[in-house]
């Protein structure tokens, strides 16, 4: 897992910034992404860096500005990271769920087992 | 998508017994009974978490961050040999009609660790549309 990425886009700003990149496939300037957003061209420089920080964006040299882009595998290890997650708890919650019905239903809401309708 | 909400895991479940039910199987011993033998969590702030992780094969530590009994409990874990990499787990209980919503979210706490990744190595292929989803990804509905 690389926290990195998570922490990257737990700014609203630099998801904003995300969004904005994913419909520019030849990249976009600093300045044109802080117009965007409304913000300095600093401000905008600075997100840009916390995104390279963490392999969701890249930078490339052409005239007198950098262009910004998204690097496509830049999500998969956060990607991975949920995914691994989200089955771990499937299975915790599949037991929890049979943790509950072993008990019987005395202490269930009602008398009858769940409706199959 | 609020301003605030990292992109987590996500998973909910619709249990049929009520919330106060469910609770007890959330703190003290309960967690025993479907975590892994032995797992137990302190339900006061600051309490302990210590989880035989049968999902996983491994133990797991963590503190407690949060308790409204009943309807809402949060930690802090981590594997029990690599406590760099923490994680934050939210359970939310919600009434429901004859039981209870239980909703998990699970994400990585803000680490002071430095990961560097070269976007050189990393290509530059076009950017996936799952990739995007993930930051605006809906819930995950399992009954």
């Amino acid at each position: 897992m690389d926290p990195d990425v998570f922490a990257a886009l737990g700014d609203p700003s630099r998801r904003r910034i995300v969004e904005l990149l994913a419909r520019s496939p030849d990249g976009a300037t600093a300045t044109a992404l802080a117009a965007e957003l409304g913000v300095t061209r600093q401000a905008a420089a600075k997100h840009l860096q916390v995104l390279r920080s963490a392999g969701l964006a890249e930078a490339e040299r052409t005239g007198r500005e950098s262009r910004h882009r998204l690097v496509p595998t830049g999500l998969e290890p956060a990607e991975r990271w949920i995914a691994d997650v989200e089955r771990a708890w499937a299975g915790r919650l599949g037991r929890l769920r049979r943790a509950l019905d072993d008990q019987g239903g005395a202490r269930r809401r009602g008398s009858r087992p769940r409706d199959r309708a | 998508m609020a301003p605030d909400e990292i992109p987590a895991a996500r998973h909910e479940v619709a249990l049929d017994h009520d919330a106060e039910v469910v609770w007890e199987l959330l703190v003290g011993d309960g967690p025993a009974r479907w975590l892994g033998d032995g797992s137990r969590i302190d339900a006061r702030p600051g309490g302990e978490v210590d989880v035989h992780d049968v999902e996983t094969g491994r133990r797991r530590r963590g503190r407690v961050e949060q308790v409204d009994p009943g309807h809402h409990l949060a930690w802090t874990w981590w594997d029990d040999d690599d406590p760099r990499h923490a994680s934050r787990v939210d359970l939310h209980l919600r009434p429901r009609p004859g039981g209870t919503t239980l909703v998990v979210r699970e994400r990585p706490t803000p680490t002071t660790a430095t990961v560097t990744v070269t976007a050189s190595v990393l290509g530059r292929w076009r950017w996936r549309t799952a990739g995007l989803e993930l930051a605006l990804r809906a819930p995950t509905v399992l009954a």
